[in-house]
């Protein structure tokens, strides 16, 4: 027995030195001599729906050199040769080499018109001194014209040029360059409309002094014409943190903005509710709750859209069968993301019909107790714009595939959500509310608007809601003669002037003043 | 002269008990040698698995410490087994031996069972017992050895085919087959290689021992058509350059840590961890490599020997067949599994998920190997305990 246990232990020595010659000469070969390089980083442009460049790359070179195999005076040498070629200062590239380092960058990416002087400095140094020590190696940057206008739909990239946000991180496979080839992006995104909206949102985040503001403006079939933040980040900055558009993911309370949900839930459910008349006092008691606002009078449905009537809408709400109100805001796609495909998009707050308490189908249908996004307010901006037929958002008109092959995202049919009836009456209300309701502040000249104001309270994490703290909201329609723009405007906790038809509702104003002066066409009868 | 010399041998200790107390003095060097080797071990694998899982916990629990403090519970843990093994005699493996093949055949089987079963990647080879899984052939493993050890010390005497090597072929082959259908082929074979081992010291005639080899790879030929899954590593290990991103990345960067000079690149430092997924557990002999360099890794193997080296000096020294293939099994599921773990990270064999017992991240095949201890240092005591009882 004693013979085969040292036959074991001699096998398992054989093992250990075939262990240990392998392992020193891994240590001491070049068996692996540099990671695999993934790509040279190059990546394919983002267009916008007219051709124009929201992102592109472009070849840049860097000059390397390995100081332990250079004396003080090829140093020195190396240095006066590219600090001359290169316009730098001599003293600042004999800095780099007193590093101490080993391998050293002298210049990082120096655009390609600069690098006939890199290949003639390196060829200078060999035939000068007879050895290579010089390192050229080409690295791609990647560039935004646009800048934080857009950066929080087009995305960034990190060191390694791979997209870590927005539609840079979500297409980030047909983009970056594999075995030479690259796909392209275009997205319905308007260059310049995407500059004015964010422009004037940020005047308009500044003048109201709100924390944040975001804001989104679609054509009546669904396509993004703008998507913007402010605060947002320079996406040319490396260091900055990226994210996506607030759009997206940002969840608020949308407050009366709500109430067009509700009213066409009792336009299409309610039996008999056309012919609804409400003496509004300013009090009305639920489960115990008092709620107290301006008396309006007597008011009809429309004024009650118009004026933004609490009282009003609440004694329509009383009608309403929970189970069906609730899959009917389902279908208009609250609780569900939509299809736009930017990373980091939330699905809003609509608990399950079986959670709800007997006061939640009042507080949601005056936009209280309910999360929602931007683009869920767009899409049921959207619905209302056409119809009654669920018309998805889209931002991504076409994707250019590596291979050379055109993709188009492919939506689902689109599907009658409301009675073309209830939306009709649905946008005369909203015509009011801008004419002589809430959203007055939002009529434009030469186009007519449709629009709902909103003013949500912000949810306090530690119980109930901030005091004085208000989200403005506004969403509006665009018409002439029919619908022809979307467009949905957020303030986040404005200081001054806290109402949505006050705050939120000028800068849609604003916004589309300068669409339409920019663009003409987007709003001609056909 | 003469007379006077057998005098005094007479006055001395017979030289029959010098010898054993000899033994005894040996024997406990012995197991000093294996549990200091054990715990050095140890040592080092929990400062890099501090290392390895750093970054990972701070990532995904929010706390840079996470993983390392759950690793350091498991060391808790294993070593509160380790000392209950080495109370439980180890006769009680023999009276009971058809019960523990019996639960080691059940519990095999669970992983099949659709809400025990638990399956990560492509697979499936847990037992999810709700507050931990454990891979089913960690406990196979511990069962099996003390199989396997009653069964060739017990039938020795009547060495016939039918009463000793029969029953444990089908043990082994019927283990062998369980665990790759979980498509945890490595392990499988793994387990087989401790029986093999057991088996040749337990004095099975070589071509019985070929015989099971053969039978269990016949199956696995089977299973590699089926499982491309198989397949796919071993081409990967072939030519790691073919597909340098997909089959071949773990490869390339796994040989890659072995080139960071004598001293490495200093604990924590390396970048490894962070390209491959599973380096706190798989690839931790890589991220030794590249961070305390060739004296890391040649202290690793150094470890390992000693500690099989004086298990099998101790496994001569114990007396007796059972306790001697008791301690050659357990020890050699921390040493040749770990030389087969680190063939497989310096590129000598295909990739598979073995980790290297007693260094890497993971709590069940840590408390087995502490078991394993446990169990060895009960053999020693009982080996002292009978020489004592002799002596008198």
């Amino acid at each position: 027995m004693n013979k085969r246990i040292l036959v074991v232990f001699y096998i398992f020595l054989v093992l250990v030195l075939v262990v240990v010659v392998r392992v020193v000469y891994l240590n001491f070969s070049s068996i692996v001599s540099s990671a695999p390089k993934r790509s040279s980083g190059d990546r394919g442009e983002i267009f916008d729906r007219n051709g124009n460049v929201l992102a592109v790359s472009y070849k840049t070179f860097s000059l390397g050199v390995d100081s332990s195999k250079i004396s003080d005076v090829e140093g020195k040498y190396i240095a006066k040769v590219v600090s001359h070629s290169l316009g730098l200062k001599y003293d600042d590239v004999v800095k780099k080499f007193n590093k101490g380092s080993r391998f050293v960058w002298l210049v990082r990416k120096v655009p390609e018109n600069k690098v006939g002087d890199i290949i003639r400095i390196t060829n200078d140094f060999e035939s000068v001194f007879g050895k290579k020590v010089l390192v050229v190696v080409e690295e791609y940057v990647r560039r935004y014209p646009l800048g934080e206008k857009a950066s929080t739909v087009v995305g960034s990239v990190n060191v390694d040029n791979e997209g870590i946000s927005g539609f840079e991180y979500s297409f980030n496979d047909v983009l970056f360059e594999k075995e030479r080839k690259k796909g392209r992006l275009y997205l319905t995104i308007d260059k310049y409309i995407q500059e004015i909206t964010y422009l004037e949102l940020m005047k308009s985040v500044k003048e109201f002094e709100a924390d944040l503001g975001f804001a989104v403006f679609a054509t009546k079939e669904g396509e993004i014409l703008s998507m913007v933040d402010y605060p947002s980040f320079d996406p040319n900055n490396l260091s900055v943190i990226p994210f996506s558009s607030r759009v997206v993911s940002y969840v608020i309370e949308p407050g009366s903005v709500m109430k067009l949900a509700s009213m066409s839930f009792a336009l299409s459910f309610v039996r008999g509710i056309e012919n609804f008349y409400y003496n509004c006092d300013g009090v009305i008691r639920i489960y115990g709750h008092l709620i107290r606002e301006k008396a309006h009078g007597k008011v009809s449905l429309e004024d009650i859209i118009a004026y933004s009537c609490n009282v009003g809408m609440l004694r329509v709400i009383e009608n309403f069968d929970d189970r069906s109100f609730y899959y009917f805001l389902r279908s208009l796609g609250f609780g569900d993301k939509t299809s736009v495909g930017l990373p980091g998009e939330e699905k809003g707050i609509l608990r399950p019909f079986s959670d709800w308490s007997g006061i939640s189908k009042y507080m949601i249908g005056i936009g209280q107790e309910i999360g929602v996004t931007g683009i869920q307010l767009l899409r049921m901006g959207l619905v209302i714009a056409n119809n009654g037929f669920n018309v998805y958002p889209k931002i991504v008109k076409e994707i250019v595939l590596p291979s050379g092959d055109r993709k188009y995202i492919r939506y689902s049919e689109e599907m009658r959500v409301i009675n073309s009836d209830v939306t009709r009456k649905i946008m005369k209300y909203m015509r009011s509310a801008v004419e002589y309701g809430t959203g007055k502040l939002a009529g434009v000249k030469f186009v007519d608007v449709a629009g709902k104001t909103g003013t949500g309270q912000i949810y306090n994490p530690s119980g109930g809601y901030y005091k004085d703290s208000y989200n403005a909201v506004f969403l509006g329609i665009a018409l002439k003669g029919e619908a022809k723009l979307v467009g949905v405007v957020v303030l986040v906790n404005p200081k001054r002037l806290k109402q949505g038809g006050m705050s939120a509702a000028p800068t849609f104003r604003s916004i589309l003043e300068k669409i339409v002066s920019y663009n003409p066409y987007l709003i001609q009868t056909q | 002269m003469e007379s006077n010399i057998e005098r005094k041998v007479n006055f001395l200790p017979s030289s029959f008990d010098l010898q054993k107390s000899e033994s005894v003095k040996r024997a406990f060097f012995y197991v000093q040698m294996v549990f200091i080797s054990a715990f050095s071990l140890i040592a080092i694998g929990l400062a890099f698995i501090l290392s390895s899982t750093y970054s990972l916990s701070l990532q995904k629990f929010g706390s840079p410490f996470f993983l390392f403090i759950k690793q350091l519970m498991w060391v808790a843990v294993g070593i509160v087994f380790m000392y209950v093994f080495t109370k439980i005699d180890t006769s009680l493996y023999i009276k009971y031996v058809k019960l523990i093949l019996l639960f080691g055949i059940i519990f095999s089987l669970l992983p099949f069972l659709p809400n025990l079963g638990k399956s990560r990647g492509d697979a499936f080879r847990w037992v999810n017992l709700g507050f931990i899984s454990i891979s089913a052939s960690e406990v196979v493993k511990v069962i099996l050895i003390l199989y396997i050890s009653v069964v060739l010390s017990k039938k020795r005497d009547k060495k016939s085919f039918f009463n000793s090597f029969l029953p444990m072929f089908i043990v082994s082959v019927l283990f062998f087959i369980i665990i790759s259908l979980q498509l945890d082929v490595s392990m499988a074979f793994l387990i087989l290689i401790t029986s093999v081992i057991m088996m040749y010291v337990g004095g099975i005639p070589l071509f019985q021992i070929v015989l099971t080899v053969l039978v269990s790879s016949f199956f696995i030929l089977f299973l590699g058509e089926k499982f491309p899954y198989i397949q796919n590593r071993v081409f990967a290990f072939l030519d790691p350059w073919s597909d340098p991103f997909g089959r071949g990345y773990h490869l390339i960067y796994m040989l890659k840590s072995f080139q960071s000079g004598i001293f490495g690149v200093g604990i924590g430092n390396g970048t490894i961890k962070l390209k491959l997924p599973e380096a706190h557990t798989d690839s931790i002999f890589s991220v030794i490599g590249e961070e305390a360099g060739l004296f890391g890794v040649l202290l690793v193997i150094l470890f390992m020997t000693l500690m099989f080296f004086y298990s099998l000096k101790l496994a001569m020294e114990v007396r007796s067949i059972y306790r001697s293939l008791l301690v050659i099994g357990f020890s050699s599921t921390v040493s040749i599994w770990g030389l087969v773990s680190i063939l497989v990270n310096i590129g000598l064999l295909p990739p598979t998920g073995t980790n290297l017992p007693l260094l890497s991240y993971g709590g069940a095949n840590l408390v087995t190997s502490l078991i394993g201890l446990g169990i060895i240092y009960r053999c020693y005591k009982e080996y002292v305990k009978d020489s004592k009882r002799e002596t008198l």
